[in-house]
């Protein structure tokens, strides 16, 4: 009796202590969050900040020398072929004449005088040309205030330094022949004008679509690749390196209506499809990890986390195609602790 | 027998049971510092922090930078962030902090409370540290004034949307779309958080350090390698010596307890053995005593600790950190058996002075 007794206290004595020897020395459980690999589209973008453009823009300069009397368009207005007008140019004042110039035009009078001889002889035939040449100047003027309009309504945008300068000299400016005066374009046909890195150019093909964004819209803009620039440049990098860039040129595929805010010089955001699965077995970006050489992920076997060598294609920051090792629906650890290890106990946090 | 002397002692066995309890309190606060800096490191490193590297630069960049960096060797994915230092104030009280503004719905640098609960960075407004509400004497609703403290210098309004019992500093988060448009500038960023493939960490860590926009390159391994480093050093000084009063507390009290007892009743335990009883007999009855007031005392020492211990982080608690008391059933079973380990040491003490008893010199004594 004493001796069964004595038993039993030396086995709760035991179990009690095994008990709390058991409890110092339990694996820990990690805890980690899931989620499952999936089937669906995937599709890789060439992200780039980019900057609208009109299309076609003009540039109406000076075709001779004078002044140009107040330029009274303002940025936005309408103009219209054959009805605007412009600018009004009128021949620059001459210079005052002091003595020495006076004498050289003296000098130069006698000379013409001289030569006015000759010059007669060759009157007729210079008559002859002038009455050409001033033909031609009446049609080539006719075809500059057409020529350059050659839309029906074009709006228009003033010279920075044409608005500026106007309030010093209110009664004109003098200009050179071929000085810029206004800029036209049609807002209505904008593009998007995007560099990217030369290495991403080389993916990009005319006729991708883009998805244009942060554009102060509600909703992104749909574009499509309309030209890769053959020939790329160098631009600081905002990391303070030099890099090789190229002009990707995309057009708008909404209708104006969609953007109608959006003007000329505007900054959007562009995403490249360059490429685009519609079924593609796929797991979060963040549950990958190295081991060597290998990509893995940890599979959640209930309370287990099993490491799974898988083979990994396409590649977007949230999501990597995976070509093989893995099974659509399996339970992937996302952002593995250090912690977790192969076989070790893991729980997984309810999201 | 073997209770009977512990019921006519009361205070006596109250006080035995008290000393060791403390002991183990003693103890488990010692050995808790490693649960409270797991918990820590498994929030901060595991959870709330999950980038591989971070990159801070030496100015606001246009968020150009996002791209430029995405292209980077070995860059998974990129998480911008704008910091601008501010003080915030309320009434006469303010803080120097600076407003972090995140992406909204973080995937890398996540806001996470004490609890392990994810905040999502407000679209509109501030959210802001607990202890930086009680500092400011805020609740959610409330304005601070904000006055930036770089730039063109502009003074803000903006409201508290919400608190975050968070474990690290003074921190105020807002999406950075929302504090750009708040500070009435472009987005800009100030660093960025980057997950990594770990094959190009090293060549990434070295390549960042030489670009001329980037300030600062913070691997976050190597942060947690550095912690734990810390840690360990200031971590083990404290455990060793928490174990060694303890221990020193522990023996102290059982050999003390039992070494009384054994001279109390040297003439009762000798009679015994005369009468018969195995020494193994004898020494159980001596013995008993110390295991049950062990055993009595473990639970109490557990209370103790954990109430010792937390009141004791109440008062660590600062602007800088606050911990949570954290202790595991594993620490508590390591407590349990560091004390039985120590009574065990104590009871072979007196056992071996028991079998040394002269038992016909312990028998002819008068009382």
């Amino acid at each position: 009796m004493v001796t069964k007794r004595r038993v039993l206290w030396g086995a709760a004595a035991a179990l009690a202590v095994g008990g709390v020897v058991a409890v110092a020395l339990w694996p820990s459980t990690v805890t980690v969050d899931a989620a499952p690999a999936t089937r669906g589209p995937l599709q890789v973008t060439i992200d780039a900040s980019g900057e609208t453009r009109i299309h076609d823009r003009f540039t109406v300069s000076a075709p001779v020398m004078g002044r140009v009397g107040r330029i009274t368009l303002e940025p936005g207005d309408v103009v219209e072929r054959g009805v605007t007008l412009i600018a009004e140019m009128t021949p620059e004042d001459p210079p005052l004449l002091e003595s020495r110039t006076t004498q050289e035009a003296e000098a130069a009078v006698s000379v013409a005088r001289g030569l006015l001889g000759r010059a007669d002889a060759e009157d007729a035939a210079a008559r002859t040309a002038l009455r050409q040449a001033s033909a031609e100047l009446e049609r080539a003027q006719t075809l500059w205030t057409a020529g350059a309009l050659t839309r029906q309504a074009y709006e228009m945008r003033g010279k920075e330094h044409a608005a500026a300068e106007e309030r010093v000299r209110a009664a004109g400016f003098g200009v050179a022949p071929g000085e810029p005066l206004v800029e036209l374009g049609d807002p209505s046909y904008l593009e998007v004008k995007a560099d990217v890195l030369s290495t991403d150019a080389v993916g990009i093909r005319p006729g991708m679509s883009v998805s244009i964004e942060q554009w102060g819209g509600a909703t992104p803009l749909r574009g499509r690749v309309e030209r890769v620039d053959p020939s790329g440049f160098t631009k600081m990098s905002p990391l303070g390196v030099e890099e090789q860039r190229v002009s990707v040129t995309i057009d708008f595929k909404n209708d104006r209506e969609a953007w109608t805010l959006l003007g000329d010089r505007f900054r959007v955001e562009v995403r490249i499809a360059v490429w685009e699965g519609r079924d593609v077995l796929q797991v979060p970006t963040a549950a990958l990890f190295r081991s060597g050489d290998q990509r893995s992920v940890y599979v959640v076997d209930d309370d287990r986390a099993r490491r799974r060598v898988i083979g990994v294609g396409r590649q977007t920051p949230s999501a990597s195609e995976v070509t093989s090792g893995l099974d659509a629906g399996a339970l992937v650890v996302v952002h593995p602790p250090e912690t977790v290890t192969d076989g070790g106990r893991i729980a997984v946090e309810a999201r | 027998m073997l209770l009977r002397q512990m019921v006519r002692r009361p205070a006596r066995t109250a006080l035995s049971v008290l000393g060791l309890s403390a002991a183990g309190a003693v103890l488990l606060i010692g050995f808790s510092f490693i649960d409270i800096m797991e918990v820590l490191i498994t929030q901060q490193f595991d959870r709330a922090w999950r980038q591989d590297m971070t990159l801070s630069f030496t100015e606001p960049l246009t968020s150009d930078v996002i791209s430029a960096v995405a292209h980077l060797p070995g860059v998974l994915r990129v998480e911008p962030q704008r910091a601008v230092a501010v003080r915030l104030r309320a009434g006469p009280r303010h803080r120097t902090v600076a407003i972090v503004g995140l992406v909204p719905q973080p995937e890398l640098q996540r806001v996470l409370d004490r609890a392990g609960q994810v905040h999502q960075p407000p679209g509109e407004g501030l959210l802001i540290s607990q202890a930086l509400a009680q500092l400011l004497e805020v609740v959610p609703g409330q304005q601070v004034d904000a006055d930036v403290l770089e730039g063109d210098r502009r003074a803000l309004a903006l409201p508290v949307v919400g608190v975050v019992d968070d474990a690290l500093g003074l921190q105020a988060y807002m999406t950075a779309t929302a504090l750009s448009r708040a500070l009435r500038e472009q987005p800009r960023v100030t660093g960025v958080a980057l997950q990594v493939d770990a094959q190009a960490l090293p060549a990434l860590y070295a390549r960042n350090r030489t670009l001329p926009a980037v300030a600062g390159v913070a691997s976050t391994s190597a942060m947690l390698r550095n912690f734990r480093a810390l840690m360990a050093q200031n971590l083990n000084v404290v455990i060793t010596l928490n174990v060694v009063f303890s221990a020193i507390i522990a023996i102290g009290i059982a050999y003390n307890s039992s070494r009384v007892a054994l001279s109390e009743r040297s003439r009762d335990l000798a009679s015994l053995r005369v009468l018969g009883f195995t020494r193994a007999e004898v020494s159980l009855l001596l013995v008993g005593e110390l295991l049950l007031v062990t055993a009595a005392s473990l639970p109490i020492g557990m209370v103790l600790g954990q109430a010792l211990g937390s009141g004791l982080m109440q008062l660590f608690n600062n602007e800088l950190y606050r911990l949570s008391y954290e202790v595991s059933w594993r620490t508590v079973a390591w407590m349990a058996l560091t004390n039985l380990a120590a009574m065990l040491l104590s009871a072979a003490l007196v056992v071996r002075q028991l079998h040394r008893v002269d038992l016909v010199g312990v028998l002819k004594e008068r009382e």
